[in-house]
């Protein structure tokens, strides 16, 4: 009896620690193609860029049809810029001439397709530009993560790094950022999804000349980190949230609430994406070793 | 008539059924198992050769009013010898008797003929009763018999997830049930994350399912009431029962207080595999890298004491932990820990032979606590950070329910009950060096009052049971509250203490009847309304420990629930066969749904994020059961749907609710292979639940998006599995008995998607692929069993 109490323990375990996840085929249901729209205005002076393209089968597994031939127009009121299609790239759409988005403004997109998609042939946004904070210098300070054993990835989460930035930003709104940081040159954040976000929503500064930004990653001292915020609408930080959120599998356990489709602001809210404008302002330090843990973290 | 005649002729008739009632005598007492002195709940008093008779109350008590003369009374119960007793009834007597259980249950003659057909005669439908023996032999996870995972196998129940306690009845929401233990509310009733419930089996006497025609003593939830009674304890002698199994390990005695008049009983369990894995860790960290530093433990307590005959006190309680804890060096750790605490006292007293009162006072909480300790250092100095994030729901009841036997016929029922809900959202506090940081969400405060009456009533074709339930909820303050518009912040305001800032009220009518056709064969037909002002904060589909609770509030109006269900029900083979079809349908109105992406903790404004809309259930159960003999169990087939419309969810009208699972299919079944050897096996088969799976991908910020479209218009695959157990029983010894068990849970290793998701696949930028985790593979479980 004993051997076979020791035999259960073990299956038992073993059982436990079984590899339980593994890929499926599935069957997804065929719905017409929608229109996307990933466009932006912001407050760097370039050719700005509008991308259209279609969705597809969840499995199609290569780039997504490109909506071609549509007549795209952006205007903030007073001045009406045309979008002309790449040469080079099908579905990108970019301004005639470079100009500048300005803080205040609100920027309405326009699109005319050459051929309705379901039944739609027109697509519209609009989005206003808000002032956000503009760095004067900035501090950065790398300590070791205590945390880092928790971590799936320890060598990506081995340290955690302070930014602090001088500046000043509108007193008395709530900013909201998505923050893009340069390592040595090289951008530290390839797409959407690795972006940070924050928001001075709970700001002890009453005269908002200071914004503090922390991050988990593997940043070392003496690297050189640039950081590039940009002041986004709410709606667009919520947008890029609720992506965010739906790149990060569902807990196994079923936690999590259910997924849904994050919706965007074209059409609003039929149509798939979000055409927004974002204010920038960017700084760059070199990172240290904090100089006093108490002062750091007071 | 002559006007002047009527009334006074009136009064005398009035007076002569008086008289008429008065020369009725009253038989009253306590129907106990001999063995052990526990009350036997639903025990039948009949006059023989007659259909006069009386059925006893939640405690064993029976009151029956005859008129004067001699008869034979029997006393019978399931799964007990019959006893018939001669009295003559010249002036009011009370006797109470103690029934031995059936030593030839494997007599099926024998145990025919106890057989009663109660599910056929009473009015009540929509009822399930399950004993702790009938639970013990089920065979599930880890070998831990386990109430909730029982109540899974019955009809019109299903599972919110394979490893969830949470569970759907009749189509609606985890929160809708009521779960009583000793008639006080358990708010979350889960182990181990879903592994086992709270409710540890030894300690338990009966559960009692209502699946919607909820008696009229009863509400504040939708979809059901699982009345679970603990065990009064052993007036006889100490006895004890234990087992010691791969994960857990259970031990419950008890003794006599006073002999035949008062007992005690104690009941605890723990797991260890937090053990055994550390001490692997420890051991051998390359080849046991992981700890699980997970674990519950539980207590039941409950005494009871006979002051005289007419007053009985108990005392019952319940107090259970899950923990977990982890740490890395000094430096740094993580804790968190969450369980439920309920206590009971209640008196019984008779005032006279034909009125009962229980009296109950009941505490209950739910809490959890998530706390973390860092210290971060450089070479000069060091800062200590401590968090911890705070919450509960605490209940305080008084309530008083009185049953008036008025004749056999006729079991008037009413009561009174008060609830104070306290309510603690999140509080969060840091302690950074020597500063402290403090987050705290508004606390809540509401009383929930009601009162009822009802009567049992049968006649020779028929028995109706009917009744009226009124309540009335109430908030009070200290409060800072708010209302929105277009969902919103409008107006913050606050209340100060005591204060009513707000109230709903309802009329909570109940009904059913039972049309007898004949001994074997009934119709019958029930109506019940029902009102619920609390439900629970989270979009999560299983529930979490970290779950809270939130009143009606001015944003959030009461849920009501209007359901009709018919149903017929035959009995054969001299009754030791039930089958059963039921259909229901059953709308609902104000029913929560969070928006989509809701940030559901910590949020001071968690109303926002709320959408309200209708629910409606509808189905058909067929359920064939076999109580006794060598081969016993039941079979229950349900087809079932669950919709549910809330315009700011899904524009398009009604969609699949989470609990929208229209084929549920159990079997069930025990066989004594001889009187030491039993084999048991479950077999489950149901539809998938409903889910959002992809439609469609885009493109967007160089990232795969992925697009869902309609709501829940996804099923996962079918769900099946079956167990296994086998019990051995040793040869009895002169001091305890004890028996092997070996369970075998998903025998076929059935992968059964616990979670269905869909990303990118690593390293390649436009591939997806779809993944499915299965968390319960085939699991073998030994257990050793002993009671003395």
């Amino acid at each position: 009896m004993k051997y076979i109490l020791l035999f259960s323990i073990a299956l038992t375990i073993l059982a436990g620690c079984e590899n339980m996840e593994e890929e499926i085929s599935w069957d997804t249901k065929n719905i017409p193609a929608k229109a996307v729209v990933e466009g932006s205005i912001t407050s760097d002076t370039c050719y700005q860029r509008i991308r259209l393209t279609q969705t597809a089968d969840y499995f199609l597994n290569g780039p997504t049809p490109r909506i071609t031939g549509a007549d795209v127009i952006v205007s903030d009121g007073s001045h009406t810029f045309i979008f002309k299609e790449s040469d080079t790239v099908p579905g990108d759409y970019y301004s005639t001439e470079m100009f500048a988005g300005i803080p205040g403004n609100t920027y309405s997109l326009n699109v005319n397709l050459k051929e309705p998609i379901d039944g739609i042939s027109t697509l519209t946004a609009n989005d206003q530009m808000i002032q956000g904070f503009i760095i004067d210098s900035a501090k950065v300070y790398v300590y070791e993560n205590p945390f880092v054993a928790f971590s799936d990835e320890e060598d990506k989460d081995s340290t955690i790094i302070v930014f602090y930035m001088n500046g000043n930003q509108p007193k008395n709104i709530v900013n909201y950022y998505l923050i893009q940081m340069y390592r040595n040159g090289v951008p530290y954040f390839e797409k959407l999804g690795d972006m940070e976000m924050m928001n001075d929503e709970y700001s002890e500064d009453p005269e908002e000349t200071e914004l503090v930004f922390y991050y988990i990653g593997d940043l070392l001292v003496k690297d050189t980190i640039s950081i590039e915020l940009t002041s986004v609408s709410k709606e667009y930080y919520e947008y890029v949230r609720k992506f965010k959120d739906l790149l990060i599998p569902p807990d196994p356990l079923g936690f999590s609430g259910p997924p849904a489709d994050a919706v965007g602001n074209i059409n609003g809210g039929k149509q798939i994406g979000f055409f927004y404008t974002g204010q920038k302002s960017r700084s760059t330090a070199i990172a240290q070793e904090p100089e006093n843990i108490k002062e750091t973290v007071n | 008539m002559n006007s002047k005649l009527r009334w006074p002729v009136l009064l005398a008739l009035f007076c002569l059924v008086l008289q008429l009632q008065a020369q009725k005598i009253t038989l009253n007492g306590y129907v106990k198992d001999v063995e052990n002195g526990e009350a036997l709940i639903g025990a039948n008093i009949v006059v023989k050769g007659t259909s006069t008779g009386a059925i006893t109350n939640t405690y064993g008590y029976y009151s029956l009013s005859l008129k004067p003369g001699p008869y034979t009374i029997v006393y019978s119960y399931v799964g007990f010898s019959e006893t018939e007793k001669k009295v003559n009834l010249q002036a009011d007597q009370t006797h109470s008797i103690e029934l031995t259980p059936s030593a030839e249950m494997l007599n099926e003659v024998v145990v025919k003929s106890e057989m009663k057909n109660n599910n056929i005669v009473s009015s009540k439908m929509g009822i399930e009763k399950l004993d702790s023996k009938t639970i013990n032999k089920i065979p599930v996870l880890f070998g831990e018999a386990d109430v909730i995972k029982t109540i899974k196998l019955l009809p019109g129940v299903v599972s919110t997830g394979e490893l969830s306690s949470n569970i759907s009845i009749r189509g609606g929401g985890r929160d809708q049930n009521m779960l009583l233990l000793d008639e006080a509310t358990v708010y979350n009733n889960s182990h181990l994350l879903g592994l086992f419930s709270v409710f540890n089996n030894d300690a338990i006497k009966n559960v009692q399912l209502y699946k919607g025609i909820i008696p009229a003593q009863y509400g504040g939830r939708l979809a059901s009431l699982i009345d679970v009674r603990m065990k009064e304890g052993n007036t006889k002698k100490f006895t004890g029962v234990g087992s010691i199994g791969l994960l857990t390990s259970r031990l419950t005695v008890e003794a006599p207080i006073v002999k035949d008049k008062g007992a005690i009983l104690i009941s605890g369990r723990r797991t260890y595999m937090d053990l055994f894995t550390r001490a692997m860790h420890k051991m051998s960290p390359e080849r046991a890298p992981n700890e699980i530093p997970l674990y519950f433990y539980d207590l039941n307590a409950k005494a009871n004491y006979i002051i005289n005959e007419n007053n009985r006190l108990y005392l019952s309680g319940y107090f259970g932990r899950d923990v977990f804890n982890s740490s890395v060096g000094d430096d740094a750790s993580m804790s968190t820990d969450w369980g439920n605490y309920t206590g009971t006292l209640r008196w019984n007293h008779i005032v006279n032979r034909k009125l009962f009162v229980n009296t109950s006072l009941i505490a209950s909480k739910y809490d959890y606590s998530l706390d973390s300790k860092l210290t971060l250092r450089d070479d000069e100095d060091e800062v200590h950070i401590e968090t911890s994030w705070i919450a509960w729901l605490k209940d305080y009841t008084l309530k008083s329910d009185f049953g008036y036997f008025l004749n056999p016929r006729n079991t008037i029922k009413f009561g009174i009950s008060g609830t104070y809900h306290d309510f603690n959202v999140g509080d969060v506090s840091s302690l950074v060096d020597t500063s402290h940081y403090k987050f705290q969400i508004p606390k809540y405060y509401c009383y929930e009052w009601s009162a009822y009456l009802s009567n049992e009533q049968t006649f020779e074709k028929f028995s109706l049971e009917y009744g009226l339930r009124a309540s009335l909820f109430q908030n009070v303050g200290k409060a800072k509250y708010y209302t929105l518009e277009d969902y919103e912040v409008a107006d913050t305001l606050t209340a100060s203490g005591g204060k009513v800032y707000n109230q709903y009220w309802g009329l909570e009518p109940r009904f059913s009847v039972s049309y007898i056709i004949n001994s074997s064969n009934s119709v019958k037909f029930g109506y019940a309304r029902t009102n619920q002002y609390i439900q629970v904060a989270s979009n999560s589909e299983s529930g979490t420990p970290i779950d809270t609770w939130m009143p009606s509030s001015k944003n959030i109006k009461p849920q009501i629930s209007d359901q009709v269900s018919l149903g017929y029900f035959m009995n054969l083979n001299e009754n030791s066969i039930e089958t059963s079809v039921e259909i229901y349908y059953k709308y609902m109105q104000n029913q929560i749904e969070f928006k989509e992406f809701a940030q559901t903790y910590l949020n001071e404004f968690i109303e926002e994020e709320l959408r309200f809309g209708v629910g409606r259930a509808y189905g058909v159960e067929f359920m064939i059961k076999k109580q006794s003999g060598k081969l016993n169990g039941w079979v229950s087939y349900t087809y079932s749907r669950s919709e549910r419309k809330i315009k700011d969810i899904q524009e398009t009208g009604w969609y699949r609710s989470p609990y929208d699972v229209p084929h549920n299919l159990s079997v069930v079944a025990n066989y004594d292979i001889t009187k030491r050897l039993s084999l048991s096996g479950n077999f489950v088969l149901t539809s998938g639940k409903p889910f959002n799976a992809p439609t469609g991908r885009f493109e967007y910020g160089d990232e795969i998006g992925i697009y869902y479209g309609e709501k829940n218009s996804s099923r996962y695959p079918m769900y099946h599995r079956l167990d296994l157990g086998l019990e051995w029983k040793n040869k009895p010894h002169k001091r305890y008995n004890s028996s092997w068990t070996l369970s075998v849970y998903n025998v076929y290793n059935r992968k059964n998607a616990t979670i269905i998701y869909f990303k990118n696949v690593k390293d390649n930028q436009y591939m997806t692929a779809a993944y499915r985790v299965s968390l319960l593979p085939i699991i073998p479980t030994i257990a050793y069993n002993f009671n003395f």
